[in-house]
């Protein structure tokens, strides 16, 4: 699986994407779906601004006191039977569960969707172990099938069209006994059932991630709507859960905020079809049950993000609203930002986990509209974070020298006000006097980058500041 | 250690030298002891009504019973309206113990398996705002049955039906098992929207989840 970060690559992939015919059609299906479910829903919940605040207050408390809630988290799972693995990086974890894996003597593994597990690239730990992981979520498996990362947080292969997926299949499950082509919807779903069933049944570990963690009871909870998370978790021996630490949350009263929040954000349901609460491995008595419940708790940079400008990011759970609301992850989707995390929570994430340089195209592929904070359920200022990425690169001297200079001049300009006033008025003067035929100006100097695709409409004559001047007269 | 060093940049990261002083922590404590729910979605709908709609609105069956009794009877007419074979698997408590079956059907108390078509469940709460099912696990109550066969029947008394979400963790935490090993809690039957983004019934799990919504022992007819 190519999941190596390939950010530099940007504009490259970003332009291939736009001229895939394939990727535009399954994209545009996905953008109208998932915006107009999330705003009827919201629209059906007058509490919606009140959930978000609640639900911003208990990230911050938690957050302000994350020890405390690791801890005590920590100590109400082994208290349930389970056990506690804490890893400061990709490599620990993706060793812990290795380990644990090991120790299973596991051939098979069944994995539930989990981000967290795409961030470690636990995939090639496994690989490299010689341990078969099969994907269960129909996106993450299909995605598998094509060696693929995801192009979407919550739909992993939202980029693949009804035929890729029957072309696919076609492909993969020979090995299965199956020999025709499923081709509508139905029959896809159909043979993937049949096919993961077996694997569901026949699997030593089961990995899956968390929505969250509640410290009250040392649970995590899985959501999902098609149950997998829920199979692999309660059939095999072994459930290893992984989970960023900042997942974790107080009491159940507080999870209740955040189920409110979560599917409505991101598929506009109420509730997804199974919110499953476990809390360690079977107990006497049940008579079915993982006999071990480990849970790998993933630090990765994030105890350092708490301290600086970015903690913000720290209150994500992971919804995608903020991609399906993004005029450019709608046209490009995921697989251009060259990593996991994709639209703008991605081109937030990825600098910081990979580096400002490595990642340099993605805080700058953004108009800035503002729409990803507006549908945030947890208010996350997006548009600020990625302002900062990009004052952290000229700071780096990673911006292009020639931008640097510019935006440079630019400062030293505005901070002159007559001096500003002047220059734009007679820029202004200039380019409507040049468009003054045809209402446009087809090329600018040092503007090229802009004309390329379009051309500038030309002022009607006179600035903004000129404008209100007039205006403030004519008050008085 | 791993557990140590997270910790201490954590602390690091929120200027604090040590772990939280008395004071802080009692703070948290009262917090966390001190239960409330925060913000409910308000409504005035009948609960029982409300349950129904919601849960039919999720692609679920409900069917009414008046008492216990019925339970077997609308079993079998499911098994039968759905060409199903004659057995299920069902959980070892009241009201679907010790069920008079009859000669034609099977009934065992055991996990379920990858071939089980049918599950019977007793719901230990049903969340009327969202047309939840709540289901714990126990040694009585094996929770693959949620899970593995293609349709779930649940029944659930009208006793145990509650406005909101937060009033589940309120009887939960009333039970010596608390916190039970597992929290199911069901809206509607399993899907999957990862083909074209249009929504396909039984994933992994039930292609239905049939409720048998039992009265309050009030006995109407039969």
């Amino acid at each position: 699986m190519t999941v190596a970060q390939s950010s530099k690559a940007f504009k490259v992939r970003s332009r291939r994407a736009l001229l895939d015919n394939d990727l535009r059609e399954a994209l545009g299906r996905a953008r109208g779906g998932f915006v107009e479910q999330r705003r009827a829903a919201f629209e059906a919940l007058p509490e919606f601004e009140a959930l978000r605040d609640a639900a911003n207050e208990i990230r911050e408390h938690t957050l302000s006191h994350l020890d405390y809630y690791l801890e005590r988290y920590a100590a109400n799972v082994e208290i349930n039977g389970g056990t506690v693995h804490w890893a400061s990086t990709a490599e620990d974890m993706n060793r812990i569960v290795v380990d644990i894996c090991r120790r299973a003597g596991a051939k098979l593994v069944t994995k539930g969707k989990s981000m967290v597990s795409e961030e470690t690239d636990l995939h090639h730990a496994l690989k490299a172990a010689g341990i078969e992981r099969m994907e269960t979520d129909l996106g993450e498996y299909i995605i598998q099938l094509a060696d693929e990362p995801p192009s979407h947080i919550i739909a992993p292969a939202v980029h693949k069209t009804r035929a890729q997926i029957t072309e696919l299949f076609h492909a993969n499950h020979a090995r299965f006994g199956i020999e025709g082509r499923a081709e509508d919807r139905t029959a896809i779903v159909a043979e993937a059932r049949r096919v993961l069933r077996e694997a569901f049944l026949s699997a030593d570990v089961g990995i899956t991630g968390a929505n969250f963690l509640i410290a009250e009871t040392g649970s995590n909870i899985i959501v999902t709507n098609e149950g997998n998370g829920d199979l692999t978790s309660c059939l095999p021996k072994v459930h290893i859960v992984t989970a960023g630490i900042e997942k974790v949350i107080p009491t159940l009263e507080d999870l209740s905020v955040f189920l409110r929040l979560l599917g409505r954000s991101a598929t506009g349901q109420e509730m997804s079809a199974y919110s499953t609460l476990y809390s360690g491995p079977a107990r006497p008595g049940d008579s079915d049950g993982p006999a071990e419940y480990h849970v790998v708790l993933l630090d990765n940079g994030r105890s350092t993000m708490l301290g600086n400008e970015f903690h913000e990011m720290l209150r994500c759970i992971r919804c995608g609203a903020c991609l399906n609301h993004c005029p450019v992850y709608s046209h490009i989707g995921g697989h251009a930002y060259g990593w996991v995390y994709s639209g703008p929570m991605g081109s937030v994430l990825t600098p910081l986990f990979k580096g400002l340089e490595e990642s340099y195209d993605l805080p700058n592929a953004c108009t800035l509209n503002g729409r990803c904070q507006e549908v945030c359920p947890m208010r996350i200022p997006l548009p600020s974070l990625l302002r900062r990425l990009r004052q952290r690169q000229v700071e780096a001297k990673i911006t292009p020298a020639r931008q640097r200079l510019a935006l440079s001049m630019w400062s030293r300009l505005a901070a002159r006000p007559r001096v500003y006033r002047f220059v734009t008025n007679l820029s202004m003067r200039s380019m409507a006097w040049l468009g003054r035929r045809r209402g446009a100006l087809r090329y600018l100097p040092a503007g090229r980058g802009w004309t390329r695709g379009r051309d500038m409409p030309a002022p009607e004559g006179a600035t903004f500041m000129t404008r209100w001047r007039r205006r403030g007269e004519q008050d008085t | 250690m791993s557990r140590e060093r997270i910790l201490a940049e954590i602390r690091r990261s929120l200027k604090r030298r040590e772990a939280l002083d008395e004071n802080v922590r009692r703070g948290i404590e009262a917090r966390n002891a001190d239960i409330h729910p925060h913000v409910q979605p308000a409504y005035d709908e009948d609960l029982v009504e409300r349950l129904v709609r919601k849960h039919r609105d999720l692609h679920g069956s409900v069917e009414p019973i008046d008492t216990a009794l019925h339970i077997v009877n609308a079993v079998i007419a499911y098994l039968r309206d759905n060409d199903l074979p004659q057995r299920l698997v069902a959980a070892d408590r009241a009201p679907v113990k010790d069920l008079p079956w009859g000669d034609g059907v099977t009934c065992e108390h055991r996990p379920a398996r990858g071939d089980d078509a049918v599950a019977l469940s007793v719901a230990d709460a049903a969340i009327a705002e969202t047309g939840t099912i709540v289901v714990v696990s126990s040694p009585d109550s094996p929770m693959t049955h949620n899970y593995l066969p293609e349709h779930h029947i649940v029944v659930v008394p009208v006793s145990v039906v509650v406005r909101w979400q937060e009033d589940v963790w309120r009887i939960l935490r009333k039970r010596p098992d608390f916190p039970p090993r597992g929290i199911a809690m069901i809206s509607g039957p399993s899907k999957t929207a990862d083909v074209e983004q249009t929504i396909e019934y039984g994933a992994h799990g039930p292609r239905n989840v049939h409720l048998l919504l039992l009265g309050d022992g009030q006995a109407r007819g039969a």
